[in-house]
């Protein structure tokens, strides 16, 4: 309980600062007088809610979303080491965004097209599996690393017909994530990524379940079949959702869960509220450092993979070490 | 009225009959062992028993409703199942292993309630596991994992259980160990269980009911004491057996002395 | 079966070996790497750089280029490419294509036998593999360097292709359009006004801004313009920015090069309290066509791009200048256009 407790100031405190940090400096009074509503409309008031709540929110919303599809994953794939683009939504997802800067196409469209090809991916997958061994895990993962590859070598040769000055580095940006533009336009792809996460939150249980083989959870009880389809929707429409507006956050979904379920066992009850906090803290820190490290903006998936990498070496050794 | 029946059931793979006419009854705190060589369509009729596959022809009937009549969930409230192999890919706690059992009760978008907590307390206590509850699953021998296993089947509540081969891996001492508790529960909860069981002297000793299998046909079938002969042995594992019995003890070996298969061992 | 292995593989490796020092020696004994100080100079010339080919018309030196990046698909130059058919209808049918400065087919290259390959300065390691095989590099800093650089770079071309006089008089114009504009801000001491040039403002609520931190030409235009670039201290040639760095640095004037257009900034209410928005100082740098790069700070335009800055940012002190006569000068001197004919977008005082 204290943990939790720990936690949540911690998510506040971090949430606070976050608000108050950035290219243009505000006190941290001004920040509290904001959040308490006592300060007049001026640029700080400006700054502190149109500029940086939505940016932070979503960051939020983002960390927690991918960090839940990751460890939902994990669980219906019965693998440890999925992340939630394994089914290739997030290179189809990028796809879609790369087509849309090739077309000039505006920001709403951008998500939308971009959105439908991380979906597409997906169904993409899951036919190719189809076709085999009747969409069971390994030939889904496999068709879904085929998926994934397809629309990477995609992408690339979409990046051979831009526009090197202008189109060129607008995709390298995009791919490699970045929360600088969000603003309070995007609610309705806010509200998707919280509703998702809710309804996989609910689910927690029978995630445990979904984790053990096929025969063994449908004698439970557990119709498998539509549980994992659920779960894949879920996390496939949280992916697609952040990727079509951030880009590729990567690292994210592999190593939040594996936290979690460092500090607290492996019981799905008590690993999905924790990984959905600390997902939400650790995107929220890497976009602090990804827009005030440097002058302009730093892409985040650098920061989530440099910071990434290591802390899952770290984990995995832990992990072991406390197996042996 | 049968807790659980299957009247001509069939079963076909691609072609292939694996199940033909198969016939059995089990009453409330009956057990029934299925003996069998290896292939011979014991794990078969047990899938399609527990409704994990679904046989062409013939009926499965629990509690007198067909098994095709109930959906999944209610399925697992009638009937639980142990498989051969336990398929935890992640580090649960022994509690957890145990509470899932109660899966078939927990709404898709609830937890468990503090009811179902309770239950899977009681299982524990009733097979003497509470001293590995903190544990986890993955870190347990063998025999410890199967009586886990067997108290997540215990708190699924069910009036049927199901076990393949639950003396699988086990030792010589875990083999008795873990038969005594499946014989203790059916006696004491009035469950029927049906399991299928490599060792005929196990068969015998625990089970009120045999059904033999040869080839997918039933060889053999009805009380433990009646079937489990040296000629129906023979018949079944096409290899001759000796049978030395008292009236304390009853022992099949296969018969070494003198034949070839004697011979073979000394060449090898 | 093993024995046949091992000396199958044991007769790889000597023939591989053979092969390599063989290689090894030939290299050796040609060795025509390029000394910087001898003059290469020749009729046949490969251009790798999207930006240095412009300039190969200006000083009118097309006819020797055999080489032309085209990106692998023939595309039409992504540098003033409509100047360049304008003058040379048929530039992209009859010139080969031989790739893009970072990936470049040397193979094609080897082919044309160029006297020499006209490559950017930041692609030192394809460089160094042109090299290997016996071409001379020239390099070209085209956007990636201050006006200075760019000046020289222009003369060094003529000198290497014998246009020697043309370039020289692109030179002189060029600086004497910087002593012009150095002079006139010089006379009237007026404060520096701060400039950000968003080199892309996307339909995706994106900013990119050409930094000035590796010493880009769009940095050193707008200082030249006497202008203080607030993006001076992001890395590259494009850098990601966010609304708040632009709130932050506050820009008297927002310079948008590509994508959108001054409205999509005054729309913008997160921007509102900027000194640029709140006195309408937003303004698109002029094109002259279609061609995917072909506004004025462009390297072969930037002349225009500083007399544009200039102008736009100091009104007063340019008052009496005239922009329109300039670029009609630039471009009937160099490309043999008349300015009135060219579809100029963008904002023009």
């Amino acid at each position: 309980m204290i943990r939790y407790f720990i936690l949540g100031l911690l998510f506040i405190i971090i949430f606070l600062l976050s608000l108050s940090i950035g290219a243009y400096y505000i006190p941290f009074k001004v920040v509290l007088k904001v959040i308490f509503g006592v300060c007049p409309q001026n640029l700080d008031k400006t700054v502190i809610l149109n500029i940086r709540l939505p940016r932070i929110l979503f960051a939020v919303l983002v960390g927690s979303g991918l960090s839940v599809a990751g460890a939902s994953y994990q669980s219906i794939f019965k693998n440890p080491l999925v992340s939630p683009d394994i089914l290739g939504v997030a290179n189809g997802a990028a796809f879609g965004a790369v087509v849309a800067i090739l077309l000039n196409i505006n920001f709403y469209g951008l998500e939308a097209i971009s959105f439908t090809f991380g979906i597409l991916a997906v169904i993409l997958a899951f036919l190719m599996a189809k076709n085999r061994i009747n969409a069971s895990i390994l030939g889904l993962v496999i068709s879904g690393i085929v998926v994934g590859a397809l629309f990477t070598s995609l992408i690339g040769i979409a990046k051979y017909f831009a526009d090197t000055n202008n189109q060129l580095p607008q995709i390298v940006f995009w791919i490699l994530g970045s929360f600088s533009f969000v603003t309070w336009n995007i609610w309705p792809t806010m509200i998707v990524i919280f509703v998702c996460i809710l309804i996989i939150y609910l689910m927690r249980w029978h995630l445990n379940v979904s984790s053990l083989s096929d025969e063994d959870a449908i004698a439970l009880g557990v119709n498998i079949r539509l549980t994992r389809m659920t779960i894949i929707t879920l996390s496939t429409i949280i992916t697609a959702a952040s990727v079509s507006i951030v880009g590729i956050v990567g690292w994210i979904g592999l190593i939040v869960p594996h936290l979690a379920r460092l500090i607290t066992g492996s019981d799905n009850v008590k690993v999905i509220p924790l990984t959905i906090v600390i997902g939400g803290i650790f995107l929220l820190l890497s976009d602090d450092i990804a827009r005030n490290l440097i002058s302009g903006e730093l892409p985040i998936g650098i920061i989530t993979s440099l910071a990434g990498a290591p802390l899952f070496a770290y984990i995995y050794r832990t992990r072991i070490e406390a197996h042996e | 009225m049968s807790r659980l029946s299957v009247k001509n059931a069939y079963f076909n793979y691609s072609g292939k009959p694996i199940l033909e006419n198969i016939n059995l009854d089990v009453y409330k705190g009956e057990i029934l062992t299925i003996l069998g060589p290896n292939g011979s369509g014991k794990t078969t009729l047990i899938k399609c028993i527990v409704g994990l596959l679904n046989s062409d022809r013939g009926e499965i009937k629990l509690d007198g409703i067909p098994i095709n009549n109930l959906s999944i969930r209610d399925r697992a409230k009638i009937i639980s199942y142990l498989p051969q192999e336990n398929s935890l890919h992640f580090p649960f706690s022994v509690f957890n292993v145990v509470l899932m059992g109660r899966t078939p009760y927990v709404g898709i978008l609830k937890k468990p309630m503090p009811y179902d907590i309770e239950v899977a307390w009681m299982s524990i206590d009733i097979l003497d596991i509470r001293n590995l509850a903190e544990k986890t699953f993955i870190s347990l021998s063998g025999g410890e994992k199967k009586l886990v296993m067997i108290a997540r089947t215990l708190a699924q509540g069910t009036k049927i259980l199901i076990l393949d081969e639950p003396t699988n891996h086990l030792d010589f001492k875990n083999q008795f160990i873990i038969l005594n508790k499946i014989k203790y529960i059916a006696k004491q909860k009035n469950i029927c269980v049906v399991m299928s069981l490599h060792d005929p002297n196990l068969a015998r000793i625990f089970s009120d009911k045999v059904l033999m299998i040869k080839n997918g046909k039933a060889a053999a079938y009805g009380m433990a004491k009646d079937i489990i002969t040296e000629k129906n042995l023979n018949n079944v594992y096409d290899i001759e057996i000796d049978v030395y019995q008292s009236n304390k003890a009853f022992m099949a070996v296969p018969h070494l002395n003198g034949n070839s298969y004697g011979e073979e061992i000394d060449r090898v | 079966m093993k024995r046949i292995l091992i000396l199958f593989v044991f007769v790889f490796f000597l023939v591989h070996g053979i092969a390599y020092s063989s290689q090894n020696g030939q290299t050796s004994s040609r060795n025509i790497k390029p000394a910087a100080n001898t003059l290469n100079t020749g009729k046949r010339y490969a251009v790798l750089f999207p930006m240095a080919l412009p300039f190969l018309f200006i000083i009118n030196a097309q006819n020797g280029i055999v080489g032309y990046p085209g990106f692998g698909i023939k595309a039409i130059p992504y540098f003033s490419g409509n100047l360049i058919l304008e003058k040379e209808p048929n530039f992209v049918k009859k010139t080969v294509d031989i790739g893009y400065p970072m990936e470049p087919n040397i193979e094609m290259i080897m082919k044309l036998h160029p006297n020499f390959v006209i490559n950017s300065n930041f692609a030192r390691v394809t460089n160094k593999r042109i090299e290997h095989f016996g071409i001379p590099v020239i390099t070209f800093s085209g956007g990636f360097g201050t006006i200075e650089q760019l000046i020289k770079n222009v003369a060094k071309i003529g000198i290497y292709t014998n246009h020697t006089k043309q370039a020289e008089k692109y030179v002189k114009y060029y600086k004497n359009i910087i002593s012009y504009v150095y002079k006139l801000l010089n006379k009237t001491q007026t404060k520096r006004p701060t400039v950000l040039y968003l080199s892309y403002e996307g339909p995706h609520g994106n900013k990119l801004t050409s930094g000035g931190r590796f010493n880009t030409l769009v940095n050193d235009i707008i200082q030249k313009a006497g202008c203080i670039n607030v993006s001076s201290k992001v890395p590259g040639m494009f850098g990601l920015i966010s609304t708040e760095d632009i709130i932050k640095w506050n820009p008297d004037y927002i310079i948008i090069g590509a994508g959108g257009s001054a409205e999509s900034i005054y729309k913008n209410k997160l921007l509102k309290y900027t000194n640029a928005v709140k006195n309408k100082k937003v303004f698109k740098v002029p094109t002259d066509g279609n061609a995917k790069y072909s506004n004025w700070y462009a390297p072969e335009k930037s002349s225009l791009g500083l007399l544009w800055t200039a102008k736009v940012t100091h009104p007063k002190v340019f008052k009496s200048f005239d922009l329109r006569q300039a670029a009609a000068f630039y471009y009937k001197t160099f490309w043999g256009l008349d300015f009135s004919n060219l579809q100029i977008k963008g904002f023009l005082p």
